[in-house]
Formats: structure tokens, sequence, C-alpha cells
């Protein structure tokens, strides 16, 4: 039983950074109908830099963590007005530059960051473990899993019970149709790279409290994103968090019961098993504007 | 030399539809990249000579993706796990029952094509984006069911040695590097030529016009699955055949070679070379293999950073891939020089204009 | 990425060609290649400073040139591969330094043609066929890991180059050389690293003893799914079961896994009272991390990582009333390791970084020592087969050889196997508290405990299915 519970912890938590990916993968693709296959090398960026602030500057990490998510924030604005505002028209183009800005980003961060290409991590910034029936509970994973639900219970309430959501919701709907009723599209695009960047910086920060890092890990969290995205119905917030911590659960609970070397396989028979059956996701998502 | 009238007319026309080459234009860069292929093994070293080997095997893969990409507009990430499908095939009835290279090489072909053909069925029910990321979980599954998967390694896994490798054929040894690269250059014509009988043919018709217009072209009669399956077979057997020749190339084959990333850099071979291009995939190929062999290129961060920055400039400006690009290049510097030239020539009207 | 280095070699070049005292003119030397390419090891132009001078009163100069292929960029193994180079290259250093060596009536330098396989094996390939038909080489050391060195020997054996390879797999069951292969298609073919079954032999009876495990303890295992995790794994699982403990399948992880807490749990859920971490040093200090979080057994092996990195990583210790013990790969780098080996490293921070008190960062482990005695070995079986450049003869110098050794003051190389053993550095840590035992092949060997590869690979599953 104490298994058991532990297991269920060690899901959840694995389930918290892939839910604030998926959030910001479902998102931009929702309003912009891009697979932003970089969005892994954001958190990657996100934990490298709360990484530099709390030990590189001898500082704490919760300034590390505001300043992750202020810096990788604006990084994705950045690459949204420089780059891929240039592939609306086209996002299986905007797919492509994604990939080449991998590379790009993953070169740069071994490039710039003092310790090349090598791991980098922190002191868990919750040393403390508690003990809850027999099951062992890091503190860290516990902030990671609450400031997860915290941040996507206030996403949720501002996509789906707010002024903007309704718009932004009509916008991921029909693009055209929102912005001939006056919704501001281009400007709701802006915002949502923001917001799926703000969110990939806090992963990161908080995924670097969790465990080392190195910068090619991104891809592994970006595919997982993607796997529950699409199982949630791409383009639905809740869908993609509701999958991510399904997945969390199936990985820790596979591992329990079957092989664990097989572990890392469920992401993609579930999302090939979903995708072949509901070809459109669980609950209803959106094709995006541009894909026929 | 000479130019013949045909040969001016086609110049002619092609200045008047200057979007396109004259065919004896095509011909003389065919034949040119031909002669400079085949030229390779006199001039260059042993280690580039190897690396030109691994690109004419990896272009055959990306010639398969083309066929897919380039006619019928679908892009799969799948397809290093069908070169792996290939390698392994290859490798197993190699090792483990004794076969030929020559036996092993059709059946690589044949366990390949239905492999692709088994990922064409989600391409009839998903489609676009949704069709791109369940090919990388595919090609993912792939290189995941092979790291965990049978005993064929008599429990020790560790990837399979091709030990021995090539024999002879009818008397030419296929064991020198040179006589191993000649075949590689032999397979890679019978790929460009098959792509261009399959462009040719009306079944290539039948993909484009699926490619433009999946509800219109059912309406005019053409059966979509089939197509899209036929399609998936082909591409399959060019991965197939690529797969076994790269065992026997390598002598040694491990999962971690057919990985996810691998099936992105098929796909960014073929994006950056341009699909529909005769030699878009050789060039993308050549261009991913051999960029961090230039002297220049010492740092290998700066080399992968100048590569993705060139991706994504590439796809913003050259959409259609490099080939095209520099057909388009050549073309505007072509007519530049052709009016200029009749500019020049033509106030005093002369009539000797048989020089060249 | 490759790149060259000429030691001392820059003013003898010129006389070398006439001086070979074989017939054959050395191999290409004007289609050599320079530094022009020299990206990722910051010691290479460094240290060349000359100081040439013979001190054997032989008449005439020459070169010796040796290839060195291994992963210096691109992917996790690039720091094994610069450690092997820095070996090899240090040794190369202080033989040209004390004035090179004399076979016949010729002194000899050596100089060092290095490839970097860039972690791909295509490249790493190229590279072997480029250093054995471009550049003529004879003797090759590398590369790693298993898949390319494999496909490198189908290579050079062909074409009778001589080649050292660190790569276990060589000798083990489905490797290519034996008593029957090393006489005759592999004759030039050697392992320079103890078998598989020496290594995990000592190694295990070391863990287990700074343990303080007894027979009948439950040992489990936890390694990387890869290839050389999948075969070091099971291997040790089956030298486990033959130590007398309790064991159980090996529990595998995809590689890149960040977060081992579900493997752990299961772990914890077979009542351990060990756990052993197979064979990423990185992953393996992570995993004893998140193993003493979660308590789930009473210590904990750590594979790969050496006690310096530990000191420096953590300098007030960590929190662990739970012992970890530290298997080195080789000796130990920092604490308690022979004076000879204390020596080695002193010189191997010299090279590395200009300081023989460490280096900063520390490597994560040390294994420059799976080239370095090796340099000497060969210039040993130069001298006894009175040649530089007959492959043949130097092959069977080499067989049965003994040298004075920093890894053993008796590294022989088995003239059946074409392999060496030798022992292992272990160290306990519990609560900031580090030492460190030197495990000797003739303590801790397969051959004195009893261990056999047929039991081995017939226990790999583990005792309680």
């Amino acid at each position: 039983m104490e298994i058991f519970l532990q297991q269920v912890i060690n899901g959840l938590s694995i389930g918290a950074v892939i839910a604030l990916m998926a959030l910001g993968v479902t998102l931009i693709f929702g309003l912009t109908g891009l697979v932003m296959f970089a969005h892994g090398e954001l958190l990657v960026i996100g934990g490298f830099l709360a990484w530099f602030v709390t030990i590189q500057l001898s500082s704490s990490f919760w300034l590390g963590m505001v300043f992750a998510i202020v810096a990788v924030g604006l990084i994705g604005l950045a690459l949204e007005r420089g780059v891929f505002r240039f592939t609306f028209d086209s996002p299986i183009n905007g797919f492509i530059v994604s990939l080449g800005l991998i590379i790009v980003l993953q070169h740069l961060l071994v490039e710039l960051s003092p310790a090349g290409a090598s791991i980098v991590d922190i002191p868990a910034p919750i040393g403390k473990v508690f003990d809850l029936g027999g099951a062992r509970i890091p503190g860290t994973r516990v902030l990671v899993v609450g400031a997860t639900l915290a941040v996507v219970a206030v996403m949720l309430w501002v996509i789906y019970r707010s002024s903007h959501g309704r718009a932004l919701r009509a916008s991921a709907i029909d693009r055209d149709t929102a912005a001939l009723m006056g919704i501001p599209v281009r400007r709701y695009i802006m915002v949502v790279f923001l917001v799926g960047s703000l969110l990939a910086g806090l992963g990161g920060a908080l995924m670097i409290g969790l465990f080392p890092i190195d910068p090619f890990i991104g891809g592994r969290f970006v595919i997982k994103a993607f796997a529950v995205a699409l199982a949630g119905g791409l383009g639905n917030p809740l869908g993609a968090i509701l999958a991510a911590f399904g997945l969390g659960l199936a990985e820790a609970m596979g591992t329990q019961y079957f092989q664990p070397e097989w572990s890392e396989s469920y992401a993609f028979i579930v999302m090939i098993i979903i995708l072949l059956v509901r070809p459109r996701g669980l609950l209803t998502g959106l094709q995006g504007p541009a894909a026929r | 030399m000479r130019m013949t009238t045909s040969a001016r007319n086609q110049i002619a026309e092609a200045i008047s539809n200057p979007r396109r080459m004259a065919t004896v234009e095509r011909v003389v860069v065919i034949v040119a990249v031909g002669i400079f292929i085949l030229l390779i093994p006199e001039f260059t070293t042993s280690r580039h000579l190897f690396l030109a080997t691994v690109t004419g095997t990896t272009a055959i893969a990306v010639y398969g993706l083309a066929v897919i990409f380039g006619q019928a507009g679908i892009l799969s990430l799948a397809h290093a796990g069908l070169w792996a499908i290939g390698a392994y095939t290859g490798a197993i009835f190699f090792r483990e029952f004794g076969w030929s290279y020559w036996a092993v090489l059709p059946l690589g072909i044949i366990f390949s094509s239905i492999a692709a053909a088994m990922l064409a069925y989600p391409a009839l029910r998903i489609r676009g984006h949704f069709f791109l990321i369940a090919t990388f979980g595919f090609g993912e599954l792939v290189r995941i069911v092979l790291e965990n998967g049978g005993g064929f390694e008599s429990g020790r896994r560790l990837g399979l040695i091709v030990q021995g490798g090539m024999p002879d054929f009818f008397g030419i040894g296929l064991q020198s590097a040179n006589s191993i690269y000649y075949v590689t250059v032999a397979y890679l014509a019978i790929a460009i030529v098959t792509v261009y009988l399959i462009r040719r043919s009306g079944f290539g018709a039948t993909m484009r016009a699926v490619r433009e217009n999946e509800d219109l072209s059912e309406s005019i009669g053409i059966h979509i699955a089939r197509t899209k399956i036929l399609a998936f077979t082909m591409s399959g057997a060019f991965t197939g055949a690529a797969g076994v020749h790269y065992a026997f190339l390598l002598k040694h084959i491990e999962p971690s070679l057919f990985g996810a990333q691998d099936g992105i850099e098929l796909a960014l071979m073929v994006l950056l070379g341009g699909a529909v291009p005769l030699l878009g995939p050789l060039l993308g190929a050549s261009v991913v293999l051999f960029v961090p062999e230039l002297p220049f290129a010492d740092n290998p961060n700066f080399v992968q950073i100048a590569y993705g920055l060139a991706l994504i400039l590439l796809i913003l400006l050259l959409p259609r891939g490099l080939v095209s690009g520099l057909k388009a290049l050549y073309i505007e510097a072509r007519d530049l020089l052709m009016r200029t030239f009749r500019s020049v020539r033509e106030p005093p009207q002369t009539p000797t204009s048989e020089h060249t | 990425m490759p790149h060259s280095l000429h030691w001392c070699s820059a003013s003898l070049s010129p006389r070398a060609a006439t001086t070979t005292p074989s017939n054959k003119p050395p191999p290409n030397p004007n289609r050599r290649r320079s530094n022009r390419r020299n990206p990722n090891l910051n010691h290479s132009n460094r240290r060349s400073r000359n100081r040439q001078q013979p001190q054997q009163a032989a008449a005439e100069t020459g070169i010796v040139r040796i290839g060195s292929v291994q992963p210096l960029s691109g992917g996790g193994l690039a720091f094994y591969g610069k450690s092997e180079e820095v070996g090899l290259m240090l040794a190369v250093q202080q033989i040209n330094e004390s004035g090179g060596f004399v076979v016949g009536d010729t002194t000899y330098t050596i100089e060092v043609v290095a490839r970097d396989t860039r972690s791909d094996d295509a490249v790493g390939i190229a590279a072997v066929q480029e250093l054995i038909r471009d550049e003529g080489i004879k003797i090759i050391f590398g590369p790693i890991p298993h898949g390319v060195g494999l496909a490198a020997s189908e290579l050079t054996q062909p074409e009778q180059v001589l080649h050292l390879m660190s790569l276990s797999i060589l000798t083990s069951e489905g490797g290519v050389l034996n008593p029957e292969t090393s006489q005759t298609s592999h004759k030039w073919l050697f392992q320079i690293e103890p078998s598989e079954l020496t290594r995990s032999t000592i190694t295990a009876a070391g863990v287990l003893e700074l343990l303080g495990a007894q027979p009948g303890d439950t040992s489990v295992i936890i390694a990387t799914d890869d290839p050389s995790g999948q075969f070091l794994g099971r291997f040790y699982n089956g030298v486990l079961t033959a130590l007398g403990q309790k064991t159980h399948p090996v529990v595998f992880y995809p590689p890149g896994t960040t977060d081992f807490t579900p493997f752990l749990t299961r772990l914890k859920g077979l009542n351990p009272d060990w756990v052993h971490n197979w064979y990423i040093a990185a992953d393996s200090v992570l995993i004893a991390e998140q193993a003493l979080e979660l308590e789930v057994a009473r210590g904990y092996m750590v594979f790969g990582v050496d006690p310096g990195w530990w000191q420096e990583n953590f300098p007030d210790g960590i929190e662990n009333e739970s012992p970890i013990v530290l298997a080195c790969i080789n000796l130990c780098r920092a604490i308690n390791s022979s004076e000879r080996s204390r020596e080695h490293y002193r010189a191997v921070n010299e090279f590395e970084c200009g300081d023989p008190d460490g280096c900063s960062p520390a490597p994560l482990t040390d294994i420059t020592l799976w080239q370095y005695d090796y340099v000497y070995m060969l210039v040993a079986a130069m001298q006894k087969a009175g040649t530089v450049d007959d492959t043949t003869a130097i092959a069977e110098a080499l067989e049965g050889i003994t040298i004075d050794g920093v890894l053993s003051s008796t590294l022989t190389m088995d003239p059946e196997w074409h392999r060496v053993a030798h022992g292992y550095d272990t160290c306990r840590v519990q609560l900031g508290e580090i030492a460190c035992t030197n495990f000797s092949l003739e303590e801790y060997g397969p051959e004195a405990l009893g261990v056999t590869e047929e039991f081995v690979l017939a226990n790999q599953e583990g005792s309680e299915q």
C-alpha cells in the first residue's frame, strides 16, 4: 500500500511539469495552429536561468525562479515577433522553423552556459522530506505539484470564466471571424506566446529544483507535452491538464506493475491509439485554424 | 563549341518562360553532377570517400521521404524507424540465419515497405500536424522496441555486428572502399530514376491531386486510401534498401542510430534540399553530413547554430528548398546575361549568330 | 573534430624520412594534418615546448606515429573520450620529453594523430579509415563506445593494424576476441581493460565488503536501458548472485531519465538491503540522492564517481546515514590511492589545467588510466620486438609482456586472450567521511573467489525471479 501511495505521489509530480508544458503547447496551437517543438528548449532555458541566478550569482532559488519566468516569457515573445509571426500562414513551416530553433537554442545554451554541455544542479529548495503512511514526500515535490495546481487553476479560470478567455476561445475556433467581430487576434497570439513561455520558464525553474538538467533534455518533455495535449484534444487546456496527470500516473504505475524499461513508450502508444480512435483527441479539440 | 539549333530554340523558349530551365540545361546539370559523383574516389581521401558513401546511403532514405512529401504532401518523422527496420532485417537475417547480402536486400525492402504501409493507415484518418506527431511517436516506438525486444543477440544486447560484409557480385569484389562507393552510387541512381519515373507516371499525378485537394480528388474517382497506402509502401522500399546497405556499411548497428532525432534529421534533409527537385534530397543529405567536415567548422557548437539558423532562414525565405533557390538564382542570372547580351547584340542587327 | 599533436616532431620530421631503419619511408609525411582543427581540448598546444635531448647515444632519430580516435564532442561520451585522449597524450608527452626510446640504433619519439568521432558512428569509422589509408598509421588506440569500437576492429584487423581498445566487450561472450581469433584473424587486436568478469567480480566483492553486506542479503541493480547498460548491468547481477546475494532482475530506466522515483519505488517494493547503480556516473549520483530521500535500502553503490568529485561537490558531506560506496572505474583520483597513482593524477592535473593540485571543477571520474599505461606497454613491446613498424612482430611481443605500471606493478598482457587484468579502488562515504581501499586481483579476482563466467551468464536474471 505504501508503495502504491508512493507511486501516486511520483506520478503526480511527473504530471505537474508535463502539465505546465502542455498548457503552453496547447494554447499556442489552439490560436495559431503551430506545433511548437522548441517549447522544450524554453523549459530548459528556464531551468538554466534559475540555476545561474541560484548558483552562479549565489542568490536565492526564489529570485532565480522569478527571473527565469520573466526572462523565458520575454524570449518567447521575441520569438513570436521575430520568427513565428511570419509562419502563421503555413503552420507546417512554423513547425520546421521550431525544429531549427531547437538546434539553435540547444547549442547557444552550450556556448553561453558557464557549465558548457554538462549537467547543472541546485540544492533542493525545500530540503525537508515528509512521511505519509510510509510514503516519502520530498518537500520540493509538494512545491512543484502545489505551484502547478495553483497556476493551472488561475489559467483555467481566466480561459473559461473571464471575457478575455471567451475572446481567446472564440479566436481559437475561428480566427478570421473573431477578427471580423473586433477581437484583436494578433494581440491575443502575442499574449498566448508570452503566457505559454512564462509557464515553460516556471516549469524549468521547478524542474531544476527537483533534479539536474542538461541542455539536451527538452525534447523528452515536449514530446510528452504534445502527447497529452493531443490526448486531451489539441487546443483544449482542461483536457491537456487532465491527460498530463493521467500520463504521469500511468508512467509511475507502469514502472511499478509492468516492465520499467517500457515506461517511456506509454506516452507514444496512448497517443497513437487515441489518434486512431478519435483523430481529434479525447475531449473535443481544435484542428487548428490553418490545418485543413 | 557550336550549339545545336534545337538547343537554341529551347533556350529561347526558356527565356520567354523564365521560370523554367531548358531540357538541355537540366541535362548538363545532371551530367555534371553525375560526373562529379563518379570522380569522387579519384580526388578524395578515404575519410571523405566513406562519408560520401554514407551520404549516398542516407540520401536513398531521403528520396523515400521525398516521394510522400514531394508528391503526396505528407511529411513523416518516422522514416528513421523504417530505415531501422531495413537495417535490422538485414543484420538479423544475415547473422542469425546466414542469408547473403543479396538475399537480405529484397527482404529488407519488403519488411520496411510493409511497416510503411502500416504507418499509412493512421494517415488515412489523421491529417496534418496530428499525423506528424503520430509519426514521431511511431519512430520512437520502433527504437524502444529495438532497445528492449527480441533475444536475437543471445541475450547480450550490444547491437548487431555484421561481420564479413558484402560478397562479390559477378566477380566484382565489394570489399574495397571504392567498389562499395560505386555500388552505393548505383543504388542512388536507381533511387533517383525511380523517383523521376514515379513523378512522370499517372500515379504521380494522382498523388499530387490528393495533395492539392483530397475531397476534389475523391469526387473524381481517386481512391484516397489506396493512393496513400501505395505511396507509403513505395517510400518504405527506399528506406528498406538504404537500411540494409547501411547495416553492411557500418558493420555494426544499434537502436540509438535510429531515434526520433534521426527521423527529424531526415526530414530536415528533405526540407533543406527540397522534396520536389530531382537533386534536392541528395543536396540536403550532403549539406547536413558534410558541413561539419569543412575546415573552418572547428567549433561543433557554431556549426550546429549556423545550421539551425540556416534552416530557419531557408524556410522563411526559400520554402521550396536549396535546389529551387539555386535554380531561381541561376535563371535570374542567365536571363540577365541573355538580356544584356541581346541588348548589346541586337541594335546592330548582326546576322552572324552562330558563335558561342 | 580532428586534430593532431606533434609534441616534438617539428624539428625531427625532415630527418626522419631518411633515417627510419626499415626500408619503408614513413607514411605520407606531406599529408599529415596539422593543428588547424582543434576545438575542444584546451591542452592541445600549450605544452609542446621542445625539450628534446636524447639521453641515449643512438645515432639516428625517428618518429613513431600512432592514431587516437575518440568521441571528443557531441553526446555524453565526449567526457570519457577526452579523458582517454588525455591519458594517451600524457604518456606520449612524458616519453618524448625524456628523450624518446631506443629501438635498434634509432631513438624514436611518438607523434599522435588524433581524430574526433563527434560521437557519430559513421564519422568514427571514417576517421579509422582515414588513419589507416590516408595517414598510413599502423597503431590505433580507440574508439569507444562498444558499437563503433567493434566496427572499427573490423577495419583494422584485415589491414594488420595494431589496435588497442578499452572495451570489455571484445573478449566477452559475443565479442570478437578469444584464444582462437587472437592467434588468427584478430592477431593485432588488444583489449586494454580487464575482462568484464574480472572487473565485475572485484568491484562487487569490494562494494559488498565496504557496505558490510552478508551472504543472503538482497542486492538489486538499477541500470541504464541502452546496450552498454544492459550488458554491464545484467553481468554484474550474475556476479552478485555468484557472491551469495539474493538478486532480482535488473530494473532498467530509459536513457536520459532524470526522475528516478518510480524506478526506485519499484526497487523499494523488493525490500532490498543494497542498491547498486550502473553505469553512467552522473545518473548514478542522482539515483543515490533520490534513493536516500525515499529510503529505499540500507546502502548504495554508485558507479564511476570519484571521491575527489564527491568532496568538491559535497564539501560538507551529505546527510547519508546509509553508507554509499563509490566504485571507481580504475584507481580513484583523489584519496588513499597508491603513491604511484597519486603521482599520476598530479601529472594529469598539470597536463589538463596546469595545476598539479587539481582541476576545478574536478572530473566526475578518472579514466585516463584506460590509456596511460598501455603507451608504455606498447613502447616496451616495440623494444622487445626490435621494430616500430612490423605490427605482427609487435603484436607477438605484446603477448605475455609485463610492465611496471600505475594500474599494477605487474601489468601483464594475457597471451591467449589479448587482455590485461588488475585490481580496482572502491571508497565508502558516510556522513562526510570517505575511506578508500584497493581491492587486488590476487585476493578479490574471479579465480580467488571462485566466480566463473558460466555461472554468471546463467544467473543474469537474478536468483529470485
